[in-house]
């Protein structure tokens, strides 16, 4: 059955795909696909009597691999998101009180879902890969989301068996930081907030835009140079140039190694090539958990050498955390990435945005 | 009138019964308590809440049976390893096929485009790849053991198969994407969970066969027993004896394993306390002992997977060594001291 439907939708897509542009709708005789403007991996299918949401799958040249009804369906009441990366979508649809079970605690930063994990109102129900089933399906949440992946694994396949919707949300492989925020219009689809949730992206789109066309009229001659990561056991994991921290450096106007590199996960590079070639970088983001210079150089002491290292232009993400490990970085970034860019560009070009106030980053002291 | 036999006519019994309420127990107690006149009125057919239901037939259920099967299944091939390599470390394992299956899997969740697109993920892509990477390491563990004469060199050769893949592991590992790794790392967590009762309606069939296979070799593991030199002697033939034992083996290990994910130790374990507790080496009344008493074994740890009090459950793999390892030690030391 499930065949079926795949090989009709292919059909259908190959028939009318051809000739859609982003942002735009391409009519067929009784179908209409509706594609968002900067995210690639979910659609709107709407014909006469059905709206569906099609969420597309990365890893196979964005083929369909869910499809929801979405007519006739009623809001979600009730939802469990099974990562912290989706707290900043709900707490701008005001939708964080509908949270009835999380994965667990332990990385969480956002006070008010916290408070209500120590009342008893949220659930702790583990991780997705190992997710109680029976506490889950006696839960029986209208919406779970998680992190999709090709493998829902075992436990996650028995709740869906169990009739429970589970939405595949791909935002974090989206290449574009507009990408990923656009997810918000699916979560406003299922919660019943689909006007609110456009409008917020608009906003949100504007402020991100308005930024960028800032920056391309004031960007000084000389880019400045950026390295990301840390060593770890010999090797160096840089962001892939095809990864979404790429395009935050691109569009932050800073000068990025390896921007042309075609990955989207992480690059493995040689330590002793970086301390070798970047160690002279004037700016360097993102050394794993580290909070001041002192937990860098317990890693390792040579980190010390680095010029980011001397001239304090160290900078983590993790401003607003908490001693738990709980990141408000990775909580409300993928809403928020005209936050993000702001940072990023005081962090390089301090003089283009003299009155802004880091929100997600702070230099290692 | 061999002892051994005397002693099993009350410790079968005994076995049986165990088995009974551990399989009973299993479906029984899990994180949400259900009531049992409610678990009652869902065995017979009665209709009461949905998710109760799901949580029984659907859930527990086949986890139970999955347990049921999968712990026989290792177990028994355990013991066939053990009698065919004289050697007392031998476990399902040692022939390579779960790093083959390990392999398969890992080449399908970390470098998707291996399988190029032929293979679906989800349940059944991720059990066949693990039995294409079992069945691979099998196929050359049969070449080998064709033209190697000796049993200990086939073992090594299966060892070494073993690093050889653990090793391609490594570098899949290495240059994948945290979220596919850890996709990875929960299947080698192991799993009785995942199965339903469309993956157990190839499973319990596959087992079935495997095991009736080993069934129908103990008279030529007892020869094996005296050492392969004499058990030619007394007309074995060791060439098709040792292939049926790759075969038996690998559809038992290979067939959980890629269902289950590499379920630890049990293998090893089972045939040793098999022993001790019936006293012999006869594979009469081994084969059916060993895997009555695996089966029970990995019921009773599925269980114990359920921290009381509590709404974490653990994963079966460490279980199985936590609770098998002093097992083992105790039955040892106490064999030991009668010496």
């Amino acid at each position: 059955m499930n065949t079926y439907k795949t090989v009709f939708l292919l059909v259908f897509l190959w028939a009318c795909g051809s000739s859609t542009k982003n942002g735009t709708t391409t009519e067929s005789t009784e179908k209409k696909v509706i594609k968002p403007k900067y995210a690639r991996f979910f659609q709107l299918e709407v014909d006469k009597n059905d709206t569906a949401l099609i969420i597309l799958n990365p890893w196979k040249n964005g083929q369909p691999t869910q499809r929801i009804q979405l007519s006739g369906r009623s809001a979600a009441k009730s939802i469990v998101p099974m990562s912290t990366s989706f707290y900043g979508y709900l707490e701008l649809l005001g939708e964080l009180d509908k949270i009835t079970g999380i994965e667990n605690q332990d990385f969480v930063y956002n006070a008010q879902i916290l408070e209500r994990v120590n009342s008893g109102q949220i659930k702790e129900l583990g991780e997705s890969g190992v997710i109680s089933v029976e506490m889950t399906v006696r839960m029986n949440p209208d919406l779970l989301i998680i992190s999709g992946t090709e493998i829902l694994g075992p436990n996650l396949n028995k709740i869906q068996q169990a009739g429970l919707l589970i939405l595949n949300d791909m935002d974090w492989q989206e290449q574009h930081p507009l990408g990923k925020a656009e997810w918000i219009k699916v979560f406003g689809l299922l919660l019943g907030k689909k006007e609110k949730a456009d409008s917020i992206f608009g906003e949100i789109e504007h402020k991100y835009i308005a930024l960028c066309d800032t920056l391309r009229n004031r960007l000084p001659e000389k880019k400045a140079n950026v390295i990301l990561g840390y060593n770890y056991q010999g090797t160096w994991f840089m962001p892939g140039g095809k990864s979404y921290v790429a395009q935050y450096l691109a569009d932050a106007g800073a000068q990025y190694p390896f921007n042309t590199d075609t990955s989207s996960g992480s690059i493995p590079l040689s330590s002793e090539l970086v301390f070798k070639q970047y160690s002279e970088y004037p700016v360097w983001l993102n050394p794993g958990s580290c909070r001041n210079k002192k937990d860098l150089l317990l890693l390792d002491s040579r980190y010390g050498r680095f010029s980011a290292f001397k001239k304090s232009a160290v900078y983590n993400n993790n401003r607003r955390s908490n001693v738990k490990g709980g990141n408000d970085f990775w909580e409300t970034s993928p809403a928020n990435p005209h936050l993000v860019l702001a940072d990023l560009v005081y962090i390089f070009y301090p003089q283009i945005l003299p009155d802004h106030q880091l929100y997600f980053y702070q230099p290692l002291k | 009138m061999n002892f051994a036999l005397n002693r099993s006519h009350f410790v079968y019994p005994l076995l049986t019964l165990l088995l009974i309420i551990f399989f009973v127990t299993d479906v029984c107690y899990g994180t949400v308590y259900i009531p049992f006149s409610e678990i009652w009125q869902i065995m017979a057919g009665i209709e009461v809440s949905h998710g109760n239901k799901f949580i029984i037939l659907d859930f527990r259920l086949p986890k139970a049976l999955t347990a049921l099967f999968a712990g026989a299944a290792l177990s028994v091939s355990g013991l066939v390893m053990q009698t065919f390599f004289r050697n007392a470390l031998a476990g399902p394992y040692v022939l390579g096929l779960s790093s083959g299956a390990s392999l398969g899997v890992a080449l399908l969740v970390m470098a998707g485009s291996f399988f190029g697109g032929l293979l679906q993920f989800g349940q059944w892509g991720i059990i066949i790849a693990g039995l294409l990477g079992s069945g691979f390491v099998l196929t050359m563990v049969m070449a080998a053991s064709s033209r190697i004469t000796d049993s200990v060199s086939l073992l090594i050769i299966g060892l070494m198969f073993g690093s050889f893949t653990s090793a391609t592991v490594s570098l899949l590992q290495y240059f994948s994407i945290p979220e596919l790794i850890q996709s990875y790392l929960f299947w080698t967590f192991g799993s009785l969970s995942g199965i339903g009762w469309e993956q157990l309606g190839f499973m319990i069939p596959a087992v079935l066969i495997g095991l009736l296979l080993s069934f129908s070799l103990q008279k030529n593991l007892n020869l094996l027993l005296l050492g392969e030199n004499y058990a030619v002697s007394m007309g074995l033939n060791l060439k098709t004896t040792r292939i049926l034992i790759v075969i038996c083996c690998s559809l038992l290990a290979g067939v959980v394993t890629s269902f289950c994910g590499p379920v630890a130790f049990l293998g090893l374990a089972v045939p040793h306390l098999t022993r001790g507790l019936f006293r012999t080496a006869d594979h009469r009344v081994l084969l059916p002992a060993t895997a009555m008493l695996g089966a029970a074994l990995l019921l009773f740890c599925d269980i114990c997977t359920q921290v009381p009090g509590k709404d974490i459950t653990l994963p079966i793999n460490a279980l199985t060594s936590l609770i098998g390892a002093p097992v083992v030690i105790a039955i040892i030391m106490k064999r030991n001291q009668r010496l």
